[in-house]
């Protein structure tokens, strides 16, 4: 553990807009909790203190106003609503048109009015290809979750999967095509025009030998890839590009020169031990990590048997990963090659690890580095760097070291050599391995086709939901380049940067109206079926490409890529089947499941055509060593050639990250805008991220504006000071700042694609030698991580510490699993406590609901939010109303940080509803709109609720959340109001609206869904039948629902195990939300260093 | 009522019957009734539905 102590009296020049004095009080750093939750709290903010002390904020505390109110009088509105009743009677009376108000004259077999269908389908978000099953009441999707038959996710989804609802619902979707005579303006076209006129220009542009590029997104669909190639049999001079700014490039080169070829092995994270991320956010926002962070958690429950991982965490960002992390060394993101070259020299020189060891060649590379040196110039704790070294050497072959996609080629590289020396490569998946439908287009390739446009050697582009002239760095003179192609046509759902360089937007379908199957592994197929027909009138991409293929406009039928999509799988995988019938059985079978499994080693295609890129295995799967015995391995060692002297102490170096938004295709998405981000706890922006060392050395204040100068370019932004980013880092979120976008995502934030240049800095993510300077002026970035903190000096005479967050090490509890409640014991604490309360305790004889969560699998990563959003119906609020502290979000993750701001840990901890046997919402409300069930549920009466907000003042968990306006009729010109998003909600759930208090109600929905189905089976309510919205979406199942008097269930079990703990339970409010400490897997020596 | 008025008055109503029967109502019931605009939900026939929690079909 690292002892560093900084003294935080020094003055660190920081001030908050929201602080009244603008300055913190840097010579009283807060001395009764250990922890904090930001800046303001850390140093004791006197406008803090007053929040805390005061249920409300200023803004959320004041009336809302007659000036924000309408304008419209009372008399004005009765005189129009005569008016137009007049109207009404005398133009509307027809009634033979409404006829279609009556729903189902014909019902579909499957459709139960009021019961909600299921449907397996895969995502198609990202190139992960996720199994979802999407549910769907009366023919209108609401609600996405992951598909339990799928194998890679496994019934989980991310947070955009989630959140994907409002994409397929969002009203700025473009309706019909439009056609851009020089690509400007926008004139309303046919399909059967628009289909003419591009089919003949391209025919014009094949017959005259000029190029036709095809850009598209990863491909993963094997019909989508067979129908490219009869695309290019239609029009031969036809080339494709398939690009993602997210392409790991550097990874994938890597392992080319290691291993000879670009398709990297899967990682079995559950074989791990220890693990070394190296500016790795393998848990936040890298690869598929739905998948990842399912397997990292499965050795993070202390009731499985299985022993705990350990993990540690060398990064210049703060990451979801390195916050997690068990150890967290802080090192500028450029020396990271220098850190791996010194690590392999310990293993390899010194310690004589593997057959390297013997490798002359290697050696001299090695030997002028010294793990030693480089931890005291780079202020790295020794006795951790001992912990790491010991732990990977007894761990070899069961411990993995993971490279981020940020770092260079050659870091790579090393920790390629680096996993081989340490057996490493043992946990790649030799048997089941990702599948490339088409690879990745290079950036040597996108360069020759942006020379290409340039020339005039291009004569048509054809956009395939893909938004090049937004992600190429501007060098590549993309935008520049596409003026001078005759024919741009773009596919997308809404505008795009893209669309508004092109003569033809052609509109898309969602990936709720369209059919397809995926293939990511060489084990199964994933389908996607349409669970809707389209909303608009737009178009299935792969359906306009067929079109264009036969080369006439009539060949379009609603149903033809669905045909196409079958009788590829007749001929191809399921051929067996024999008769028309029998296939028709199978694939209704395998639409049933979403998902066909298919044996590695089965050679027949899905499809006609020969499948692509499945490869054999790699790398080296013998064990390896110690004594070095040589070792069979494709490693080719030539290709380490890494130098780790990249490193320039006197610049600033710039890292270029994954955030919320992705590559920026989500920036429409107002749910996946609005979610904090998990370390910052920032929404509705990006930032440059700098540490505090750095804000203090160029006198930067929170919000400054700065400009920041790469190799690519340059770009204005406000900074955000965060604890335990390390000095000299630059972070900023990539996705952000579209200027052609729907108006949710329009404008938001700030595009740090102009910092990329094409040929990268130490790769496409990393600048080194980079500038700061402070710009004029200020913008106002929001963050929530002071929000609804607790009211410590109510309660601090009864207890110093509140214990909000209970941690213990991984060694305490094997030693002495009881020691939480021990320690409780020795401390006295439930002597001094005995308060009792004015109430006689209820007895819930039958079920009553609870919920545990383990916050040892709780990785802070938000999908539990994004999940009680869209189960919820919870609007979209804004910016500023998330700076006036009015988020509706039921759930928040509250971010703690123990430690100084220069070196914290953090701790991350759900909070809901408590749902408390004496719930003190429920004393004060004078409408008794609160009250309590007999099953235990904290429960509110809209209708009843006068909007007092008394619950919300005598709430001490701060979970309440009062409707200050109707957020969908004020947010961005009410376009929540609009018909298309009204289609979005869950009719299980009232829809709230201005002047009432809501809060999480344990989704009593799916609570009274059992009810109900108990009812029919004549049987009792069983807890475990019921699971909660935020349970389902949580990757690793760090959620748990169910009957606390079920003895012989599950969640019986953890809510009654030694780790479990109330949060405030000295106030005696009796929650029902119980919370698993936390276990640091710290060192053996550190045992005794848990605090709490 | 002198018949003749009788007359006068029952001649105007019928013209003004007449004449707003004329007047181009429908544009209003168009406006309400007209489903150009709005979104029709039709779910996909050829997409197979199935329980939560169902068994896989292997």
């Amino acid at each position: 553990m690292d002892k560093k102590v900084i003294d935080i009296t020094d003055k660190i020049i920081i001030s908050d807009p929201q602080s009244e004095t603008g300055k913190l009080d840097f010579q009283n750093p807060k001395q009764d909790i250990n922890y904090w939750r930001s800046f303001r709290e850390l140093y004791n903010d006197p406008e803090f203190l007053r929040e805390k002390h005061n249920e409300f904020t200023k803004e959320a505390a004041s009336s809302p106003g007659v000036n924000s109110f309408s304008k419209f009088s009372r008399r004005k509105f009765l005189a129009l609503l005569s008016a137009s009743a007049a109207v009404a009677a005398t133009g509307c009376a027809n009634l033979k048109e409404k006829g279609e108000l009556i729903p189902y004259n014909r019902k579909p077999e499957e459709v139960t009015i009021g019961n909600p269908t299921y449907y397996a389908s895969t995502c198609t978000g990202c190139a992960s290809a996720c199994g979802i099953l999407i549910k769907t009441i009366e023919g209108r999707p609401i609600k996405v979750d992951g598909n339990p038959d799928h194998p890679v996710s496994k019934g989980k989804v991310c947070a955009a999967a989630q959140a994907s609802v409002m994409n397929l619902y969002d009203p700025e979707r473009l309706k019909n095509p439009v056609e851009r005579p020089n690509k400007s303006g926008s004139n309303a076209i046919t399909w059967g025009d628009a289909d003419e006129k591009i089919i003949s220009q391209l025919k014009s542009t094949a017959s005259s030998g000029k190029e036709i590029a095809v850009v598209t997104n990863t491909i993963t669909s094997p019909s989508f890839k067979k129908l490219l190639g009869e695309f290019k049999t239609a029009y031969p001079t036809s080339s494709f590009y398939s690009f993602e700014l997210f392409d790991d490039t550097s990874k994938v080169n890597a392992w080319e020169k290691c291993y000879g070829t670009r398709v990297v092995p899967n990682v079995q994270w559950d074989k791990a031990k220890v693990i070394l991320a190296l500016e790795s956010d393998f848990l936040g926002n890298e690869g598929n990590k739905v998948e990842t962070s399912r397997l990292y958690a499965q050795n993070r429950d202390a009731f499985n048997g299985k022993e705990f991982n350990r993990l540690y965490s060398v990064e210049g960002n703060a990451s979801v990963t390195g916050m997690n992390a068990d150890y967290r060394m802080i090192l500028r993101t450029d020396r990271i090659e220098e850190f791996v070259m010194c690590l392999l020299n310990e293993f390899v020189s010194k310690q004589k690890i593997s057959a390297y060891s013997t490798d002359t060649g290697i050696g001299s590379k090695l030997a002028s580095y010294n793990l030693e040196d480089f931890a005291s110039r780079n202020n790295i704790s020794k006795e951790v760097l001992e912990h790491l070294v010991s732990d990977l050497k007894k761990s070899q072959g069961a411990s993995f070291v993971s490279a981020g996609p940020v770092l260079s080629e050659s870091t790579h590289i090393a920790v390629n050599l680096l996993n081989e020396v340490l057996g490493n490569t043992k946990l790649y998946d030799i048997n089941v391995l990702p599948v490339s439908q088409m690879p990745l287009s290079t950036r040597t390739q996108l360069e020759n086709l942006s020379n290409g446009i340039k020339s005039g050697k291009v004569g048509a582009v054809i956009h395939i939901d893909s938004n090049p002239v937004y992600l190429l760095p501007d060098d590549y003179g993309y935008a520049e380049g596409l003026k001078n192609v005759p024919l741009v046509v773009t596919m997308t759902e809404g505008i795009t940067e893209t669309s508004e360089a092109s003569s033809y937007v052609l509109p898309i379908n969602s990936m709720f109206e369209s059919w397809g199957d995926h293939q990511t592994r060489n084990n199964f197929y994933s389908l996607q079926q349409p669970v809707i027909a389209p909303l608009y009138d737009t178009r299935q991409k792969e359906e306009i490409i067929l079109t264009w293929t036969k080369g006439n406009k009539d060949a379009f039928n609603r149903d033809v890529y669905h045909q196409y999509v079958m009788n590829n799988w007749k001929s191809g995988q399921l051929s067996k089947a024999g008769s028309d019938a029998q296939f028709m059985k199978e694939w209704y079978a395998a639409l049933n499941d979403g998902v066909i499994s298919v044996t590695p080693s089965n050679t027949t295609p899905a499809i006609d055509e020969a499948p692509v890129t499945t490869t054999t295995a790699p790398v080296s799967t013998t064990p390896v060593s110690t004594t070095g015995a040589s070792q069979a391995s494709g490693f080719k060692p030539e290709a380490f050639t890494s130098t780790g002297k990249s490193a320039s102490p006197g610049d600033y170096v710039v890292i270029l990250t994954h955030g919320a938004m992705g590559d920026g295709r989500f920036a429409n998405n107002g749910w996946l805008q609005e979610l904090p981000a998990p370390v910052t706890k920032v929404a509705w922006d990006n930032f440059a991220a700098i540490s505090v060392q750095t804000s203090k050395a160029l006198g930067l204040k929170q919000n400054d504006l700065v400009n920041i100068t790469t190799s690519g370019g340059k770009l204005e932004i406000p900074v955000y000071v965060q604890p335990g980013i390390a000095e000299g880092v630059i972070a900023i979120d990539l996705g952000y700042g579209r200027s052609a976008c729907g108006i949710v995502g329009k404008d938001v934030g700030f595009n740090a694609n102009k910092l990329m240049s094409k040929n990268g800095g130490l790769s496409p993510f990393l600048y080194a030698d980079s500038k700061i300077e402070k710009s004029a002026g200020t913008y106002l970035i929001v963050t929530t991580q002071d929000h609804y903190a607790f009211d410590e000096p109510l309660y601090k005479d009864i207890q110093y510490r509140r214990e909000i967050i209970q941690e213990g090490t991984y060694l305490q509890y094997r030693e002495n699993p009881n020691f939480l409640k021990d320690r409780h014991h020795k401390e006295g604490a439930e002597e001094e406590l005995q308060v009792g309360s004015i109430n006689a305790q209820y007895t819930h004889t039958g079920v009553k609901w609870g919920m545990v969560i383990d916050l040892n699998k709780c990785l802070g990563c938000n999908e539990c939010v994004a999940a009680c959003n869209v189960e919820n119906n919870i609007p979209v609020v804004g910016k500023d109303q998330v700076k006036a502290h009015r988020s509706m979000q039921w759930m928040r993750i509250d971010r703690y940080f123990s430690g100084t701001p220069e070196v914290p840990k953090a701790s991350f901890q759900p909070m809901l509803c408590q749902h408390c046997d004496f719930a003190p919402c429920e004393n004060v409300c004078p409408v008794a709109a609160t009250t309590h069930s007999a099953d235990g549920i904290n429960g509110m009466a809209y209708n009843r609720c006068v909007g007092t907000r008394y619950c919300s003042n005598n709430c001490p968990y701060k979970v309440r959340r009062f409707n200050y306006f109707n957020f969908r009729d004020r947010f961005r010109d009410s376009i929540q109001q609009q018909e298309s998003f009204t289609l979005m909600q869950n009719p299980e759930v009232t829809v709230r609206s201005r002047g009432v208090m809501e809060k999480c109600t344990f989704c009593l929905q799916r609570i009274m869904d059992e009810r109900q189905r108990a009812i029919e089976e004549n049987r009792p309510v069983k807890g475990s039948n019921v699971t909660t919205a935020c349970q389902d979406a949580c990757n690793t199942n760090a959620i748990s629902f169910g009957d606390q008097n079920d003895k012989s269930s599950e969640f019986y079990k953890l809510n009654n195990s030694n780790l479990a703990y109330g949060v405030l339970e000295e106030i005696k409010v009796k929650p029902n939300v119980t919370y698993l400490a936390k276990l640091r897997n710290v060192f053996e020596t550190e045992k005794e260093e848990a605090h709490h | 009522m002198k018949r003749k008025n009788f007359f006068l008055y029952s001649g105007m109503a019928a013209l003004g019957a007449i004449v707003l029967s004329k007047l181009p109502f429908s544009f209003l019931k168009q406006d309400a009734t007209a489903d150009s605009g709005r979104i029709r939900i039709q779910s996909n026939p050829y997409a197979v539905s199935r329980k939560q929690g169902a068994v896989k079909n292997g």
